[in-house]
């Protein structure tokens, strides 16, 4: 049977604001929650430049003590809970994951949309703590929320953890429609082996999204329920075990790094092999050490507490095991590298964001080394080391992932070109404040100076100096790298519909695509990454 | 860096300089390839011709096995000398001392009955155990010179141990968020020789220190013990009532009932805190100090409070 | 391998429907998915429960001893019986019964509603002699776990009232239709069920009687 041409018409039409917000087309779901998340990641970059402006100098600069407290608290809930979980799969994954495998949308479009609305909630919650005076009301509990200090804390402690409740709702629904997609929607022909690794690094982050975030749910709840009625499970006073709150809350988010991180790696991996136009190295291993990194991650959350009055033969157990997830990351970083050998390499924009990805989580990997030692992290422990080895990981990492796959694809989500020059300048603005920024923490944080200090010692300050000139450099780069993708929406040069000769399925039908995706569901004959076969013919 | 100051510490160093040589070898050999693939394989034309190479099953499984015998071999250093950190030498005197973490301040209880703030006074080149616990939310005890911490946690006793090698002072941090003056809730470490010690552990002296009179030993509690924390003595208001004027001053407690500030309500307060809130003030913010302070020391803050004048 | 056969329009109220097949499908994989997380969220619970056990076992028996068992055991005999009437009721759906359906979703709600009544019993006449939760750990624990497996009991009764009124209209059972809803009803119920197998014992017996 013929099947009827229809007219080519961008899902970007119609327009108008009740067309998006009623939607459930999951590419127009994926841009909202990235124009959400970027309002988010927004603000909480200004408080971390507060935070940064504040310790310039030792002693009071800007704001007081509380008000710094403050300015860390909602840089780190804002970031983690609004920004950067959410972060790639809610928009590079809502965008990309039914066009990869050939599909017309997720598998419950309708939760789809239902998950964006439940985000919006959680964040106004989050954002009702900011409701009454700073003083009294912004919550200082740092994104933690320890108890018992988010007990006795007179602050917004019951809004916020209601709204990362809430945001834990639109998380889970996010990773069950992913997976439940994986396993029932793929086009004919697209088998697991077949699969883009982005797709398995999707599925791997889903898998933690719904067996981690229900255990962060029952503990928040577990909090709110101590501020309301008193029931002293976390209370010392009444006979509670504050640590168990700290064991529960790592339980989760400790796994959760890996929600903001896999999705990550799977960017790299697509990025990779169309610039190099050679196969992915290794690509089951690529693959199923995303598995392994999720399933492991649930068995490493006591590394968080190695000094927090845990048995000495348990912090030992979950040093061995922390060293497990070292297996699988280091095989990923050598396939990477492996990709490049003996191939073609062009250095576009993307391509840039993907090899500097590498070579900042390499630094992130390696600085996980010492932490994960018991001699050594007994000292660095709650330091700037600790602080400078999770920013390369979240903004090193997930964030310039983030980015390079926001460059890679824009020209399909927007059917425009950005200005390459301009992204070049914005990443090595990036590459260049962002080190500067964490290079002095890594030396300051190894000789003692402990994070969430409001004022510092003397000795420290040179490296603080220099750190803050870097996060201001750190700063500037963001605004230069999206002025210029928001640019390139109105302004750019049309794209054409696979500017960079990609052979993965998204790529094969026009750019931005249709509403349906594709006119027809394609049938998969090969793998994604038939670079090589492809010149032979 | 960063100076060793117990042996243990120095066999510390000696892990992270073993760790870093390894991240720095790794560092630059991935980078340097890398970086190396990037330059030699980079486009010259359309028409590269590029190796159609999907994996070497020989070379990846070289490349999980060498890190898993590296990371056990990490793994294992760093086990090994860390029980030396945390696990006090057996069959060797050990002199304890307890540690109370609270909203910002550190107290400390020697063996014979002497207590001291934020200023904790040790001998040199012996075996010395905190037994600590918080009186509020939880802390964390941290001399980066020993390479030790340890969190300090409500209703729950954790410990450390250290032996320092010579007499000097050494910072102490608090390094577990626990609320505004965090970053305030520092202390030192006095490690003196056999002679000072000596004569301290006897008279609370220096060698060569004269005794305090009440006052200035009042104001130094007064700052020692974190009081300046939460009091003010120039007016202006934190999270407790300020000590200007205080002495002599009517005012009404959260009950309604009115008082006037004496000798008795003061060390009444620093006993027991919660028993008479003044209006206006967050209950179940101030430790108790019972215990904490002698009597004698208890009068010597309330003569230095009598003299917090505005004229 | 299934696909959506339409595509959608792109707005939510002219959402297309899927086939009867395709949802069977999407909808208990989706549904085991979140029993999974389900699970976990009890499991904090649980974990909770063990280490303040652990911490205070005279505490945990005194108050056990508190519970009534014969209400308990009612309870468990009741919530038992309506998995078993939803377990017929899945079994009519599938045979397009749609009688035998109708009736086994209406005695499933009666259960439940029997259950409520007891629980109510039970928490006034703890309430009535000052038993709140903060009392102690372990009533603290007690009002936390049966209150959320109580707050999962309406949500399920709220659905089965909504399965009964569409049942009647033949929604599962008319030629073409779909009883996927009714599948996906009663493994939550299932779930529902097994959480209070596991409250019983460790909140009623395992104490000092």
């Amino acid at each position: 049977m013929a099947h009827e041409k229809t007219e080519y018409r961008p899902y970007l039409e119609p327009k108008g604001l009740y067309n998006w917000f009623w939607t459930v087309d999951h590419k127009r779901i994926g841009l909202m929650y990235l124009y959400s998340i970027l309002i988010f990641f927004l603000l909480a970059g200004l408080c971390a430049l507060g935070v940064r402006a504040e310790l310039f100098y030792p002693g009071e600069q800007i704001v007081d003590h509380h008000g710094y407290n403050v300015l860390f608290t909602l840089h780190g809930a804002m970031m983690v809970f609004l920004f950067i979980v959410p972060g790639i799969p809610a928009t590079l994954g809502n965008f990309l994951l039914p066009l990869m495998i050939g599909a017309k949308d997720v598998a419950f479009p309708r939760l789809n949309i239902l998950s964006f609305w439940v985000y919006l909630l959680g964040a106004i919650v989050v954002l009702g703590s900011l409701v009454g005076p700073p003083g009294s009301s912004w919550l200082d509990t740092g994104w933690t929320f320890y108890t018992p200090y988010s007990i006795d804390s007179s602050t917004g402690v019951i809004p916020v953890t209601l709204g990362a409740f809430i945001l834990g709702f639109a998380s889970i629904l996010t990773g069950m429609n992913f997976i439940v997609t994986i396993h029932r929607m793929r086009a004919p022909g697209m088998t697991w082996h077949r699969m883009p690794l982005f797709v398995w690094s999707l599925y791997s982050a889903s898998l933690i999204q719904v067996l981690a975030t229900p255990v962060i749910a029952i503990t928040l709840l577990l909090l709110i329920m101590e501020r309301v009625l008193g029931i002293g499970i976390f209370d010392a006073g009444m006979g509670g075990d504050p640590v168990l709150f700290e064991n529960m809350f790592w339980f989760y988010s400790h796994p959760v790094v890996y929600i903001m991180i896999l999705p990550a790696m799977g960017v790299v991996a697509e990025i990779l092999p169309v610039f190099a136009r050679k196969p992915i190295f290794g690509y089951r291993a690529i693959a199923y050490s995303s598995l392994a990194i999720a399933l492991v991650s649930f068995f490493v959350w006591g590394h968080h507490l190695f000094v927090s009055g845990m048995s000495n033969w348990s912090r030992w157990i979950f040093s061995l095991l922390t060293f497990a997830v070292a297996i699988p990351t280091a095989i990923k970083v050598f396939n990477w590298i492996g990709t490049l050998y003996k191939g073609s390499v062009s250095f576009e924009s993307p391509m840039l964001y993907a090899c500097g990805f590498i070579f900042l989580f390499t630094i992130a990997g390696l600085t996980g080394l010492p932490l994960a030692t018991l001699a050594t992290d007994v000292h660095l422990h709650d330091t700037y080391f600790v602080v400078a080895h999770f920013h390369y990981t979240m903004q090193g990492g997930t964030v310039v992932a983030l980015v390079g796959g926001l460059h890679f694809w824009w020209p399909k989500m927007y059917g425009r070109m950005f200005n390459e020059k301009m992204a070049q300048v914005g990443f090595w603005t990036l590459f260049i404040g962002f080190n500067a920024t964490f290079i002095p923490q890594f030396i300051m944080g190894y000789q003692g100076m402990p994070r969430r200090y409001a004022d510092y010692l003397g000795e420290f300050h040179d490296m603080h100096f220099l750190s803050s000139v870097g996060a201001m450099v750190n700063g500037l780069a963001y605004f230069i790298i999206f002025g210029n993708l928001i640019w390139a929406v109105f302004k750019g040069k049309r794209a054409a519909a696979n500017p960079y000769g990609s052979l993965s399925l998204e790529w094969q039908t026009p750019s931005p695509p249709p509403l349906t995706n594709f006119d027809e569901i394609p049938t998969v004959t090969d793998w994604t990454y038939g670079y090589g076969d492809q010149q032979k013919a | 860096m960063i100076s060793d100051a117990t042996e243990v510490a120095a066999r510390v160093d000696m892990v992270q300089i073993f760790i870093f040589g390894m991240m720095a070898f790794w560092f630059i050999a991935c980078n340097a390839v890398l970086v190396y693939f990037m330059l030699r394989y980079r486009r010259k034309g359309p028409d590269d011709k590029v190796a159609n190479i999907k994996g070497n099953h020989t070379l990846e499984i070289v490349w999980t096995v060498i890190p898993c015998i590296l990371v056990l071999i990490i793994f294992y250093y760093g086990v090994v000398v860390w029980k030396d950190l945390r696990v006090p030498p057996k069959d060797e005197p050990v002199y304890e001392i307890g540690v109370t973490g609270q909203k910002w301040s550190w107290s400390f209880k020697y063996p014979n009955g002497a207590t001291t703030g934020n200023e904790l006074i040790v001998p040199q080149g012996t075996n010395i155990k905190l037994n600590m616990i918080s009186s509020d939310v939880i802390h964390s005890f941290f001399i980066p010179e020993f390479r030790v911490k340890e969190d300090v946690i409500p209703s729950m006793y954790t410990y450390l141990w250290f032996n320092a090698k010579h007499a000097g002072e050494y910072n102490i941090f608090c390094t577990e968020y626990c609320g505004k003056d965090h970053s305030h809730m520092l202390g030192k470490v006095r490690v003196l020789d056999a002679d000072n010690w000596e004569n301290w552990e006897k008279t609370g002296l220096m060698l060569g220190e004269e005794r305090l009179t009440p006052l200035e030993n009042g104001e130094k509690l007064f700052a020692d013990r974190g009081c300046k924390g939460c009091h003010s003595v120039d007016g202006a208001k934190l999270v407790g009532p300020t000590m200007l004027d205080a002495f002599g001053r009517s005012a009404t407690f959260a009950s309604g009932e009115a008082y006037t500030v004496d000798d008795n309500y003061i060390a009444n307060s620093i006993k027991y805190p919660n028993n008479q809130i003044v209006a206006g003030y967050p209950a179940n913010q101030m430790p108790s100090f019972d215990g904490q302070l002698s009597d004698s020391e208890i009068s010597d803050i309330i003569t230095y409070i009598k003299t917090i004048k505005s004229e | 391998m299934f696909n959506h056969k339409d595509a959608p329009d792109g707005t939510f109220f002219n959402f297309h429907k899927e086939p009867p097949l395709v949802a069977y499908e999407f909808f208990k994989l989706g549904m085991w998915i979140f029993l999974a997380t389900e699970v976990l969220f009890f499991g904090g619970l649980f974990a909770a429960y063990f280490i303040m056990k652990f911490k205070w076992p005279e505490i945990f028996s005194l108050g056990s001893a508190q519970l009534s068992i014969p209400l308990g055991a009612t309870n468990t005999v009741i919530l038992l019986a309506s998995s078993f009437t939803m377990a017929l009721g899945v079994d009519a759906a599938q045979r397009k019964d749609k009688g035998r359906l109708v009736t086994m979703l209406a005695l499933t709600f009666l259960g439940a509603c029997g259950f409520l009544v007891i629980k109510y019993i039970e928490w006034s006449g703890k309430i009535s002699h000052g038993i709140l939760p903060g009392s102690d750990v372990f009533f603290s624990v007690y009002y936390m776990t049966t209150g959320l497996h109580l707050i999962h009991v309406l949500i399920g009764m709220y659905y089965i009232g909504l399965m009964f009124f569409r049942a009647l209209q033949g929604r599962y059972t008319d030629e073409g239709s779909s009883h996927a809803g009714v599948e996906v009803g009663g493994l939550y119920w299932h779930l529902v069920d097994i959480i209070w197998i596991f409250l019983f014992p460790l909140l009623y017996l395992l104490g000092a009687h």
